[in-house]
């Protein structure tokens, strides 16, 4: 109309913001800590897309991870063990406008969240979630979690871990309504940043676990992947994650994996030699729940008193009880 | 949570939209300043909560169809329950989504600069976005500086839609002011703001910004014509300025010679005033040889009143007025716009008696300077010069007559002279300010819509095929400026109707989107004719620029949440009513329902101006319109409403077809065309059959014959090996086909291109080792900075020697500040060993050999 269209609509934002803007109290995990790395590309992906921070929500449980919101300059909740998950699910159902973030350790995850972990993965909620995973309870000091490797020694499996560590990607890869799953490390800031950035273009609940290393307790457990680029797997895909240049000169292990693919997804993510890094699955079509259940409106106080009376006339005395029965259908 | 309490809330302003843009997927760089509107702004359907309230039963129902048919038939509206009345601020449904002007880009303000007429027009956006552009640096203070510039576009324009004219500077500082005031930022950031825009002032030049309004087709043209006449008198004025300067040179060396010259007071003067000259000497030896070369008197006279000539023509040529914002200026004056036709018509031949002179003098002058002229044969030529004697060429610098007349004003005299002028030859260029397309016409019995006949002039003309045609609305400053130059180039007269609208009559809307509803609702289509442009009328006229042009109407999907807050969507097309409903004329030919008085008979105008009439004859039309609370309301219609919609529809068929888009004797001879083909192509595929059928049989019939003729011969051999061939087909002869040379030894051959691509798989290799080597091998320390997973050991350890990019990324921020022991040790620290030591810089360090070895492997 009018050779106009809504993209000539001009809505400025009079303040332009950097990463400063969206960095809260100084980061207190121990130097050195892959946390660092996550917390700078949350903040840049905020300044790239200009979001306004108080329209961002950042949600943990408890763990080091869980500090995450106290650094952010944005909305934050740092909530129970385990319980992320619901609380972003209740912000979000309740304010849809908001970008809401979750951020959750292997412990908080996997352990204690591990019911919401599948559920929040079958509403398919519009959510970023950061999985941390250093493969160990950090924050209370070396306990096993349920991807400690097997046979890793640690305060609670002295003789070291029992059983074989949970692969959180092949479990949410098998969730009804799955829509978005990736693997990324922290120490490959690059990728951390786009796998992050398309999480959050994701229309739907996007799952990511980062590899991240614990200078305390884990901090070797991926020397190998460090030292020997040829054991990260990248998923390389026009849909999916690109590598640059300088990227595809280090890591020359690659496969093209079309994240529309889940059985392939499935079939990667199984894999024991190798550690895929990318997006693994991703479909932007699975129904959201919040776009299926929307809060109605409410009734108003005249409907309501319309159709208490016409209950309580059912049990009146001196209602005619005929004509009550008839008006009660509601 | 302590930590988040303490943040800032200050929400800035404009942020509305933002979580949409990213909940569609768009990136928020910095382009998308331009943001979707958010789904929050969507136009709604009223709650169900109200509908509930009351459901007319069928009696009821029955007295609602009664009241609309009254309204429908005869624009009679009676007060019923559930019914109310007037548009109140109502907007057609399209254009709810464009009600905040200030923040649409468009056209306008604009400015006029330059001095080249087809470049002159520059808009606000422009302005803005060269700005912006300009910017070179590509960091956060960049981005945030193009941020800041293009925040103040939204400022700049309300104001100037306020003011209508004022001084992009002035603007500026108001707006710079405005958003300074009305900012929740902190000091810090609002003083940055501050400087930021100041800085960019200095970039710019002051110009008058004009806003869409009633006059600004007017003042455009003004501006342009100027603009235009500089641009084409620009090399005369030069040949005028050489001229005079030869013919006073002329007169000049004359009078140097003559008596009065050679007088000693006058060598005096002529020289300088030297006591030791005797210029009473001089004077008598100069008179005694020079006075015989005096010019003739007859040749002095003509050579002064050529320059009189050209003196006085000069004004003609001049393109600065001294003040230029008065549209009264100088009858000379190229922009100046007169009101009516006998004015305009006394202009031109005033002008072009003093261009007839002008000519006259220029070529005399041109004469008497190559000494050429003879009177004998000049004077006669020049007594009898006139119009008749002037080229086409020369008839092009007789300066156009601007005149400018309103729809509403003209009376019929007028329109008989002005038809008179546009089918003349005078280069009359006539601005047609179109202000009221519809008038209403009441008697006692009934109140009729019809058409204000003088805004269709333009449709008139162009049936002349004599003028430059144009008609725009005033809102689209593309179109009227091409439109306007096209015009003032034709040598002839030109109509420029621009559709301008009635500021009494208009309501919600402002005038640019009043005057581009005209345009979309087909009342006041877009078109140009120009007839210098070829002979026939494809290459004359232009309808093109209307919006999609082969339909009726033009549609666009309007999206709103319906009673259940769902978002849902509706192809809406823009009809004449819609336009209409911005007129007050016309606002008792709407009515508003409430929910309450809905009926199943109801249904959108779109849809009944396609029944035909016994289908339409139960049914009441209606658009919808959106109120200021985003609360979509259908609006009945009267049949004086359908009936312009018809009327509208037709004339836009009509013009559509004129101007080639489907039209219908292109279509009924392409059909007819596509009939005679397919009759001559069915009637080739029938022969092609038969010719076919025919070489079969007789090609079965010959090898029949030839197998009759083997077989007997065959018989006749008796005992001979049967060899039946019955024709030398190519496959029949493999063996004789010449075979490749093969390789000797195809397995060897196919292995060595093998063994060599590993060979230079591992050159590469090398090659690429060898360069790591060479980045390796550099004296200077550095980081591999994209790698930095920003874990803070190093800017922990030596914040004076690292720190973090725009990316929080580390880099070596003062190589004086550590040193090479520093390195080391950071080297080693860092868990994901991006840095690089480097070579010590200094050898004074204690430990130095050790120091190298420890940095090596980083290396």
């Amino acid at each position: 109309m009018f050779g106009l269209n809504s993209q000539c609509v001009l809505r400025v934002d009079e303040d332009y913001k950097t990463l400063k803007d969206y960095e809260g109290r100084a980061a207190r995990w121990c130097p050195g800590c892959g946390d660092n790395g996550i917390l700078t590309a949350a903040q840049r992906l905020c300044r790239d897309e200009q979001l306004p921070p108080e329209k961002c929500v950042f949600v943990s449980g408890i763990g080091c991870a869980a500090r995450f919101p106290h650094y952010m300059n944005t909305y934050g909740f740092h909530g129970l063990h385990g319980r992320a998950l619901p609380t972003a699910q209740g912000v979000k159902l309740h304010r849809p406008d908001l970008h809401v973030f979750v951020n959750m350790g292997d412990g908080d995850c996997c352990s204690i969240g591990t019911a919401h972990w599948i559920h929040t993965v079958r509403t398919n909620m519009k959510l970023v979630t950061m999985m941390h995973d250093n493969n160990i309870y950090g924050l209370t000091k070396n306990q096993a979690s349920p991807t400690t490797p097997f046979g890793m020694k640690t305060n609670t499996t002295p003789q070291g871990a029992y059983l074989k560590a949970m692969n959180p990607l092949t479990v949410t890869l098998g969730i009804t309504n799955v829509s978005f799953v990736a693997q990324v490390a922290e120490w490959l800031p690059e990728v951390l940043y786009d796998v992050i950035r398309q999480a959050f273009h994701h229309n739907g609940f996007a799952f990511i676990r980062i590899l991240q290393r614990c200078p305390h307790f884990t901090p070797d457990i991926f020397s190998s992947l460090l030292s020997e680029p040829k054991n990260l797997l990248m998923l390389q895909h026009e849909d999916g994650m690109q590598l640059s240049e300088t990227m595809s000169r280090l890591y020359k292990t690659t496969e093209r994996h079309d994240p529309a693919d889940i059985h392939r997804a499935r079939e990667i993510a199984e894999r024991d030699d190798i550690v895929p890094i990318g997006i693994l699955f991703r479909d932007e079509n699975i129904p959201r729940y919040e776009q299926i259940v929307k809060p109605g409106h409410k009734s108003t106080w005249g409907q309501r008193e319309k159709v208490l009376n016409s209950a309580f006339d059912r049990f009146g005395i001196n209602a005619d009880f005929d004509s009550a029965n008839e008006k009660a259908q509601w | 949570m302590n930590d988040i309490d303490s943040m800032e809330l200050d929400e800035p302003t404009g942020i509305e939209s933002v979580s949409q843009t990213t909940e569609s997927g768009t990136t928020a760089t910095l382009e998308d300043n331009l943001l979707q509107l958010a789904s929050g702004d969507l136009p709604h359907e009223p709650s169900p909560a109200a509908e509930d309230a009351a459901k007319p039963d069928a009696q009821e129902q029955a007295g609602i169809r009664r009241e609309l048919f009254n309204f429908f038939l005869f624009g009679i509206r009676s007060q019923a329950p559930g019914v109310s009345t007037g548009p109140n601020s109502l907007v057609p449904a399209l254009l709810h989504r464009y009600r905040d002007l200030k923040n649409i880009r468009h056209d306008y303000p604009f400015c006029l600069e330059g001095r080249e007429a087809s470049a002159a027009v520059r808009s606000l956006s422009n302005i803005i976005d060269e700005l912006a552009d300009n910017v070179s640096d590509e960091g956060d203070s960049g981005a945030r500086l193009r941020q800041h510039i293009h925040s103040i576009e939204p400022e700049i324009r309300e104001l100037a839609y306020r003011e209508r004219s004022a001084g992009l500077l002035g603007l500026w500082d108001r707006a710079a002011k405005n958003l300074l005031a009305k900012s929740n930022l902190s000091q810090e950031k609002k003083d940055l703001l501050r400087d930021n825009l100041a800085a960019t002032r200095r970039s710019l030049t002051d110009s008058e910004m004009i806003a869409c309004a009633p006059d600004s087709a007017q003042r455009l043209l003004a501006g342009l014509a100027r603009i235009h006449w500089r641009e084409r008198t620009n090399n005369l004025r030069e040949e005028i300025d050489s001229v005079q300067q030869q013919l006073t040179d002329l007169l000049s060396i004359d009078f140097e010679s003559s008596e009065d010259g050679l007088k000693p007071d006058h060598l005096r003067q002529a020289t300088a005033d030297d006591e030791e000259i005797d210029f009473d000497a001089m004077s008598s030896i100069l008179k005694a040889s020079h006075l015989d070369h005096q010019l003739p008197e007859g040749r002095k006279k003509r050579i002064r009143t050529a320059l009189d000539t050209l003196q006085k023509a000069g004004p003609l040529f001049e393109s600065e007025l001294e003040d230029p914002d008065t549209l009264q200026a100088s009858p000379l004056g190229v922009d100046t716009l007169f009101d009516n036709a006998a004015a305009a018509i006394e202009a031109y031949n005033a002008r072009m008696e003093m261009v007839v002179d002008f000519f006259r003098a220029m070529a005399i002058a041109k004469l008497e300077i190559e000494n050429r002229y003879r009177e004998e044969a000049h004077d006669d030529y020049f007594g009898r010069f006139d119009v008749k004697y002037l080229d086409e060429h020369e008839l092009t610098f007789c300066p156009p007559v601007l005149m400018s007349v309103r729809c509403s004003e003209i009376v019929e005299e007028d329109l008989n002279t002005l038809l008179t002028l546009l089918t003349s030859r005078l280069p009359v260029k006539v601005l047609l300010q179109v202000d009221e397309l519809f008038v209403r016409e009441t008697t006692s019995e009934r109140s009729d819509i019809t058409v204000n006949w003088p805004a269709r002039l333009a449709g008139m003309a162009m049936a002349t095929a004599n003028p430059y045609v144009m008609q725009s609305p005033v809102s689209h400053l593309r179109p009227l400026q091409k439109g306007f130059l096209d015009g003032l180039d034709f040598h002839g007269p030109a109509l420029f109707s621009v559709y301008v609208g009635k500021e009494e009559h208009r309501s919600g809307l402002p005038v640019y989107f009043d005057a581009g509803a005209a345009m979309e609702a087909r009342v006041f289509p877009l078109f140009s004719f120009a007839p210098g442009n070829g002979r026939t009328l494809a290459e004359r006229l232009d309808v093109l620029g209307n919006s999609q042009c082969d339909r009726d109407w033009p549609s666009e999907t309007f999206t709103y949440r319906n009673a259940e807050e769902a978002e849902t969507t509706l192809d809406q097309q823009f009809t004449p009513a819609d336009f209409l409903l911005n007129n007050r004329l016309f606002v008792d030919q709407f009515w508003r329902l409430e929910p309450g008085g809905r009926h199943d008979d109801l249904m959108p105008l779109q849809d009944y101006l396609i029944l035909r009439t016994e289908e339409s004859e139960d049914r009441i039309p209606y658009i919808l319109g959106v109120d200021e609370d985003s609360c979509i309301h259908p609006l009945v219609v009267t049949r004086n409403i359908v009936a312009l919609a018809r009327d509208c529809a037709d004339s836009w068929r009509q013009l559509r077809e004129f101007g080639g888009v489907r039209n219908s004797f292109a279509i009924k001879q392409v059909a007819e065309e596509k009939t005679r083909l397919e009759a001559e192509k069915a009637r080739e595929v029938v022969a092609i059959k038969e010719n076919y059928r025919l070489q079969m049989d007789q090609d079965v019939g010959k090898l029949t014959e030839r197998i009759v003729q083997r077989i007997a011969h065959q018989l006749l051999l008796r005992g001979e090996a049967p060899a039946i061939a019955f024709d030398q087909a190519p496959s029949a002869t493999p063996a004789s086909a010449p075979v490749p040379a093969a390789p000797t030894d195809p397995a060897a051959a196919e292995a060595a291109p093998e063994q060599a691509a590993p060979a230079g798989e591992e050159e590469e290799d090398e090659e690429e080792d060898e360069e790591d080597e060479g980045i390796g091998a550099l004296d200077d320390p550095y980081i591999d900075t994209p790698l930095c997973t920003s874990c803070d050991d190093c800017t922990t350890l030596y914040p004076q020697l690292f720190a973090y990019d725009d990316n929080k990324q580390a880099i070596i921020s003062d190589l004086d500040a550590g040193t090479f022991r520093d390195l080391v040790i950071a080297a080693e620290k860092c868990p994901v060993r991006i840095i690089h030591p480097g070579k010590p810089r200094s050898r004074d360090e204690p430990n130095l050999d050790d120091l190298i070895k420890r940095a090596a492997p980083f290396n």
